[in-house]
């Protein structure tokens, strides 16, 4: 047995109170000088050893109940002294130990982390098991890949050196997922009794009431849970939530911003704390803002890149009690010029008869950072989708679903897309492909072509429009611009929050001009009127230029789907099919052994690679060989999930909100004997009973005695 | 004469009187049977002539009826000689001034000795503890009474007791048959008295024995923890006297049961006194009773105790 507040024993001197109290009675009395002492004495001589037992008797209820009191608020937990016993189950069981190696195991207190406690426990949990059991022992991070599956340990050793030689994972745990995977394991297994036992540090992240339902189908069938919590309170903990580019496209020789999220869950203010930002490992300090304790604060950041392509970028806080969530991970894709593609569904012969001849006037005139692309639209659509920085759909008559499904998600990965009217443009099969009922990329529903009668373009005061700055110039200029035709769209009453009007033209209908739609991490821009001068002669207005271009730079961004990922995702990229490699290999920075990715011919999207789970953060590298164009690579990074620690601990009492009807048995270890010091399970309401119930004996058995007699 | 000579107390007692149940040998005339035949009107029996007998005494009337010679015999009637034994001993020390068992005793004491002397019986007095102290010859003179009650006033309870030896010394000494009146708490050694008792009945002695007791002896009422100390030693007890307050009372009654039984069976008047009674009224019970009940039966003489000693109530004996 041990105590949570152990000092308190001390305390325990009072429990001699009732027998001070008995001495001190005992000085209190009357003196008699009395005759009959013979009758007194054989009356005494009869009933001392009746008196002497009540009074036995009393003192020591007097004593327990003292002592049950000072006992019950030193908070003892219950002895594990004899750990096989506790573990004991009547008949030979299947048992599956968890050990959490989430990102918060790293939290450390006198040197020694909880993860290190872990072990530790685990070890003497594995030693004080029967070879009669069958084990499997598996963690947090691979909660599906047991190094150890339904053994029978005749000799722990073997076992023990695998979990001494564990290491910590930089994931977040999610207990719902690890739960069920134990529950595979026990389904799997041959013996009746059941059990599991998790070996954690209890901090909040990843519990939740998902996990009810398995648990409470545990407790009917009668799968005991144990839980050994290594963990202590949080404290002093700093972490980067996160860390991402602000600028969406990366140019060589142009400032790329970025942000970080840094939160400060300790007591004391971080002021003026530097941090270590390093690009392809040339590390460089920089000064973190004044953080409030129990603050987040965002930290800019501004780097310049020589070379185009792919660069790591990493971001490390000062050392903390979890080191796990200290430093972020960063791939960012420098390029020389913003590509943008112009999908023309009208071209022409001669210059400026294409729908989208002006439009690359606009965007490249005296602006070398960007290229642009022309292609016809039916060249687009039957060729593979590559992911340019800005897309621009001009009087194209229509997508394919499985086109549009593949914009769809380059959108979601940040990709920006302008969309211009036109004749050609089917309203019904664009309505079918990309509004969906206001699930794909339209940001209205497209209704007919009418005959417009506007006296302008008006932009909407809206404090971040990309048109902001047409609202600067003067009110004639915009007033010149007068189309002949628009596309009228269907715009509910209410508009969905993703949805805003930018801009109408100044006709009796207000009719839109230009449409938001946010989906993801990318934007959808819709103008209802052409970008050549079919419908209107604004592309040979001076707005048109200013217009164009401050919608592309709005919306312009570069896709990172597969680089940037956190710790517990998987690692996949997509491969040509037609140049499919043998194999491919995936380096960790400062990991010596390679890791052997899976080349999914199947997969829904088209043949990738594929590294199932991340565990660890840092900078990875694929590598592997097309046949015919020779090697390449790919630079990923994976950042540690600082969700997990998240400065909070699960109390014994929410335990019922996560568990429902299951009760786990606690077993807390505390590691500074490097032993089982306790059971975790609190006594001190079974103490609190006991006392109420020597007060009661007391008082009956004292009023009882003290009768007449 | 105003500590122990209580008006109230004699005035009650005083004209029920006292009257010896069996024969006593007085030295003069006096209200009580004597063994020996007299000169009294009451009839005691017939004997046959013997030459010397004087003839007066000759029944002729029975010679007429029997032709033989008869003596006629007529009781004698004689005074009493009553020795007051009071026990001076430290226990009966016990009780606020003026309520002291001793005080009691010495009342009783005066008042019977006052009705005694009214009869023109003699009376003496012995105080006593493991030893007589004070010793009066009995005496019918008034002024009797006065020295009694001095004598009484003069002595300070002290000492231990062995009432046994007491008596056994005053049975061997009293020439004639009498009363012997003791007062005493009985708080010694029952087997030596019994024996000295004995002693007396055998002198023929008509013996009461009057048992004073104070309440807080027969009850126990102390409601906090005490030390009692030996009254007549040094030894000392702590106890708590709620714990065995009954099996206390239990063994006193135990004690009084069987000194009573005993005096019962071997003709002995016992009464129990406590100090808190109206003395008055108990002595007045007493002697209306012994009035009209007679003479004591004694079915046997008093001697030791039997192996039995006086055993304890309590949780053992129920």
């Amino acid at each position: 047995m041990s105590f949570l507040a152990p000092w308190l024993l001390y305390a325990t001197v009072l429990a001699s109170a009732p027998i001070i109290i008995h001495l001190l009675n005992r000085r209190r009395f009357l003196r008699v000088d009395w005759a009959p002492m013979k009758y007194l004495k054989l009356t005494l001589k009869a009933n001392r050893r009746r008196l002497r037992i009540e009074q036995w008797i009393l003192l020591a209820v007097r004593t327990l109940a003292v002592a049950a009191l000072i006992f019950a608020v030193a908070r003892p937990v219950s002895s594990t002294t004899d750990l096989a016993g506790f573990l004991r189950l009547q008949g030979r069981a299947s048992r599956v130990i968890v050990i959490d190696d989430s990102l918060s195991m790293t939290h450390s207190s006198g040197g020694v982390s909880a993860f290190g406690r872990a072990l530790q426990a685990a070890e003497q949990v594995l030693r004080a098991l029967g070879p009669q059991d069958s084990l499997t022992v598996c963690t947090t991070s691979r909660p599906r890949s047991p190094f150890v599956r339904h053994a029978q340990l005749d000799s722990p050793d073997q076992v023990v050196a695998q979990v001494l030689a564990l290491t910590p994972s930089d994931v977040a745990s999610h207990w719902a997922s690890t739960f069920a995977a134990a529950d595979e394991h026990l389904q799997s297994s041959v013996f009746p009794i059941r059990e599991v036992i998790v070996v954690t540090d209890l901090w909040s992240s990843g519990w939740g009431p998902d996990m009810v339902d398995l648990a409470d189908r545990w407790a009917t069938d009668g799968v005991t849970l144990r839980i050994v919590d290594v963990g202590l309170d949080p404290s002093e903990n700093r972490r980067i939530l996160s860390f991402a580019q602000a600028d969406p496209v990366a140019l060589v020789d142009t400032e790329v911003r970025f942000l970080a999220e840094i939160r400060n869950d300790g007591r004391e203010a971080m002021l003026s704390e530097q941090a270590l930002v390093s690009v392809n490992d040339v590390v460089q300090s920089v000064t973190l803002p004044d953080i409030p304790p129990g603050e987040t604060v965002e930290a800019p950041l501004t780097l310049t890149f020589d070379e185009p392509g792919q660069h790591q970028l990493r971001l490390q806080l000062p050392q903390d009690s979890v080191p796990g969530d200290n430093e972020r991970f960063l791939t960012v894709d420098v390029r020389r010029q913003v590509e943008v593609t112009l999908v023309d569904g009208d071209p022409g012969v001669k210059p400026f008869d294409s729908e989208t001849d002006f439009l690359a006037l606009a965007l490249t005139a005296g602006n070398s950072q960007w290229k642009a692309q022309q292609v016809i639209s039916s060249d687009w659509i039957g060729q593979p989708l590559e992911a340019p920085d800005v897309l621009v759909l001009a009087n194209v008559d229509q997508i394919p679903p499985e086109r549009a499904a593949e914009l769809e998600a380059l959108v979601q990965a940040g990709m920006g897309v302008l969309i211009f009217a036109g004749d050609e443009v089917d309203s019904q099969a664009w309505n079918e492909a990309l509004h969906r009922d206001g699930r794909g990329l339209l940001p209205a529903r497209i209704e007919q072509v009418r005959e417009a009668e506007s006296t302008g373009l008006i932009v909407e005061p809206l404090a971040d429009s990309p048109l902001a700055a047409l609202q600067r110039i003067a009110p004639e200029a915009l007033a010149r611009i007068r189309p002949r035709r628009v596309l009228e769209v269907a715009l509910p009453a209410d508009l969905p929050e993703h949805v805003r009007v930018l801009a109408r033209w100044n006709d009796s209908k207000q009719t839109p001009a230009l449409l938001e739609k946010r989906l993801g991490l990318g934007r959808v821009l819709f103008w209802t009127v052409t970008a050549d001068r079919a419908w209107s002669d604004w592309p040979i207005e001076p707005s048109f230029v200013l217009s164009t271009r401050l919608a592309a730079q709005a919306v312009a961004a570069r896709v990172s789907r597969w680089e940037n990922l956190i710790c517990g995702q998987p690692l996949r990229f997509p491969l040509d099919a037609q140049t499919l490699p043998q194999s491919v290999s995936i380096d960790r920075a400062g990991s010596p052994e390679p890791l052997e990715a899976v080349i999914d011919r199947a997969a829904a999207e088209g043949p990738e690679f594929l590294l199932p789970s991340t565990r660890l953060a840092g900078a990875y590298e694929a590598t592997w060989d097309e046949p015919g164009l020779g090697a390449r690579s790919r630079q990923f990074a994976v950042s540690p999930d600082a969700r997990d620690s998240e400065p909070e601990r699960v109390r014994e009492s929410d335990l019922p909100r996560y568990l429902g009807q299951l009760i786990p048995k606690m077993l807390r270890f505390t590691g500074e004997s490097l032993s089982l010091a306790s059971e975790g399970t609190e006594l001190w309401r079974s103490l609190a009973f006991a006392m109420i119930g020597l007060l009661l004996f007391e008082s009956l058995f004292a009023t009882w005695i003290g009768r007449v007699r | 004469m105003s500590r122990y000579f209580q008006p109230a107390v004699i005035g009650r007692i005083a004209r029920i009187g006292f009257r010896a149940g069996q024969p006593v040998e007085g030295s003069i005339t006096g209200q009580h049977r004597s063994p020996l035949h007299g000169l009294s009107a009451e009839f005691a029996d017939f004997r046959t002539y013997t030459p010397g007998d004087d003839l007066k005494h000759l029944d002729w009337r029975a010679y007429a009826r029997s032709d033989r010679y008869y003596i006629k015999r007529f009781e004698e009637e004689s005074n009493l000689r009553c020795w007051l034994i009071v026990d001076d001993s430290a226990s009966m020390n016990y009780g606020p001034e003026g309520e002291r068992k001793y005080d009691i005793a010495a009342t009783a004491a005066v008042s019977l000795a006052a009705v005694l002397l009214k009869q023109r019986d003699a009376v003496g007095l012995a105080t006593a503890g493991s030893k007589i102290r004070e010793e009066l010859r009995p005496s019918g003179a008034q002024s009797q009474l006065i020295k009694l009650e001095e004598t009484l006033t003069r002595v300070t309870p002290g000492g231990e007791t062995d009432l046994g030896a007491v008596v056994r010394e005053l049975a061997d000494r009293i020439p004639r048959r009498g009363l012997v009146v003791i007062c005493s708490d009985l708080f010694t050694d029952l087997d030596h008295l019994y024996e000295a008792l004995g002693r007396l009945q055998y002198g023929g002695h008509a013996v009461v024995l009057l048992h004073i007791l104070h309440r807080d002896e027969a009850e126990l009422p102390f409601n906090d923890s005490v030390i009692f100390r030996d009254i007549e030693g040094s030894e000392e007890l702590f106890a708590e006297p709620w714990s065995f307050r009954t099996a206390y009372q239990q063994a006193i009654e135990q004690f009084c049961g069987e000194v009573r039984e005993r005096c019962q069976y071997c003709g002995i008047d016992y009464v129990r006194l406590l100090t808190d009674e109206d003395l008055g009224l108990a002595l007045s019970r007493y002697l209306a009773d012994r009035q009209h009940r007679g003479p004591a039966k004694h079915r046997g003489r008093m001697g030791p105790t039997s192996p039995a000693s006086p055993t304890v109530g309590g949780e053992t004996h129920g």
